[in-house]
């Protein structure tokens, strides 16, 4: 998984279609699809915990993408903000305001709490892709964030509108619930 | 923190930090000094490390079909069917049963000002399709050397070019209006200055028009500001609300 800031390096290639694409080339952007679908269906799956709604999300953020397209000022590549964009779909589609993202990570720390302390069944082996997706929606969102992207615990919270404390006590727990599900 | 009270309760309670690396370095090291001597919580460490690894490394995933054709299918320009006559407040299909908040919901107003332009580029195309004429409809030919000679001057009653603009340009003026408190306000500043801009270039072609009104190259001029303005206005009224 490529973190935001591998995703700088890698936009090289794709500035004569970035620009081609905010004039309105519906080709040019297609070459942009193709360059950072992956990239963008990853981060959907690791925070939605399901394909088939990570792909509704992919498409959600590439015709986001298009339509603020104009707005890109190439601050940042155009891979991280395609990335950023993206996980903001997937926020913005399952949570309305900041508070209620706050209050489901709460309780997904509850859950948490709870899951960690059953017996794991024996014979059970997960691998890490299905143990992410097993974990509470937020602690998910947080290990994707931190873990497998390469955020920041500050740009975390800003994102989920959580404390950098709540971000990093859901990434704890989510690694010790993932611990427990790798082991089993 | 101790190295002889520390427990391996204190050890995860202070793993985080010690895995940020935000440990004082007396913490940092009395941490280091429980894990070397307990086999419990040098596992739980190394477990931890492999995790952060192997996440790290996960590779790309792919979706299971190609999601392109339906991104096109969204992204593509839609030409909206709009009766003569229909209010934009007039049932426009299922959607409708949705509860209006604070006046017409944005994506309507958006679709409003979408049929308005392509009805306007329509009009704009035939405008500027019909023969040159003068304000007073009479049709009006440019001679240059080279050139077959032409039929002789008709006078037409249909309106002008730049008549027929400024009509569109009411209309457009009217959806974007609408659409203004949607859209981003430094963006809607901007073409308010355009605007202003275009404004002025028609207010001195119609000046100089005046004086001389039968002058073709005025009249063309006039044409082609107005025609600018038409197309500001139009990519004005279709920019996506702000979010």
């Amino acid at each position: 998984m490529t973190s935001p800031a591998h995703a700088a390096s890698a936009a090289g290639p794709s500035h004569d279609d970035v620009r081609a694409a905010q004039g309105g080339d519906r080709q040019a952007f297609e070459r942009l699809y193709r360059a950072h679908v992956s990239r963008v269906f990853s981060v959907c799956v690791r925070m939605c915990g399901s394909r088939a709604e990570a792909e509704e999300r992919t498409q959600d953020a590439f015709v986001r993408a298009w339509d603020k397209l104009p707005q890109f000022r190439g601050d940042s590549s155009f891979g991280t903000w395609l990335h950023r964009l993206a996980v903001n779909v997937v926020l913005n589609a399952r949570e309305g305001t900041g508070r209620e993202r706050a209050r489901e990570v709460e309780d997904a720390a509850d859950a948490l709490e709870a899951t960690a302390g059953r017996a794991a069944p024996p014979g059970l082996a997960l691998d890490l892709e299905q143990a992410i997706a097993g974990l509470p929606a937020g602690a998910r969102r947080v290990f994707t964030l931190f873990d497998v992207c390469g955020y920041t615990h500050e740009e975390i919270a800003d994102q989920l509108g959580i404390t950098t404390g709540g971000s990093k006590a859901q990434l704890h727990r989510a690694r010790l619930l993932l611990r427990q599900a790798l082991s089993r | 923190m101790t190295p002889a009270s520390f427990t391996c309760d204190d050890f995860e309670a202070a793993l985080p930090a010690w895995l940020d690396g935000t440990l004082t370095s007396e913490d940092h090291a009395t941490v280091e000094a429980h894990r070397d001597g307990c086999a419990r919580c040098a596992a739980l460490v190394a477990d931890l490390h492999q995790l952060m690894s192997d996440a790290r490394a996960l590779p790309e995933l792919t979706p299971s079909r190609d999601l392109w054709p339906d991104i096109a299918a969204r992204i593509a320009p839609r030409v909206i069917e709009w009766p003569a006559g229909t209010s934009t407040d007039a049932p426009m299909g299922p959607r409708d049963a949705l509860p209006a908040r604070g006046g017409a919901p944005s994506w309507r107003r958006w679709a409003a000002a979408a049929a308005l332009v392509v009805v306007s580029v329509g009009g704009t195309y035939l405008a500027m399709q019909s023969p040159v004429t003068s304000r007073s409809g009479e049709r009006l030919v440019v001679e240059g050397p080279g050139q077959p000679r032409p039929p002789r001057p008709i006078a037409v009653s249909h309106p002008s070019a730049s008549e027929t603009l400024s009509g569109e340009l009411e209309e457009l003026e009217r959806a974007l209006a609408q659409r203004e408190p949607e859209l981003d306000p430094k963006t809607a500043a901007v073409i308010r200055r355009s605007l202003a801009t275009i404004d002025r270039a028609i207010a001195d072609a119609r000046a100089a028009l005046d004086a001389d009104s039968s002058n073709v190259l005025l009249d063309r001029q006039l044409t082609r500001v107005l025609g600018k303005k038409v197309e500001l206005m139009r990519r004005a009224a279709l920019l996506p609300a702000r979010t």
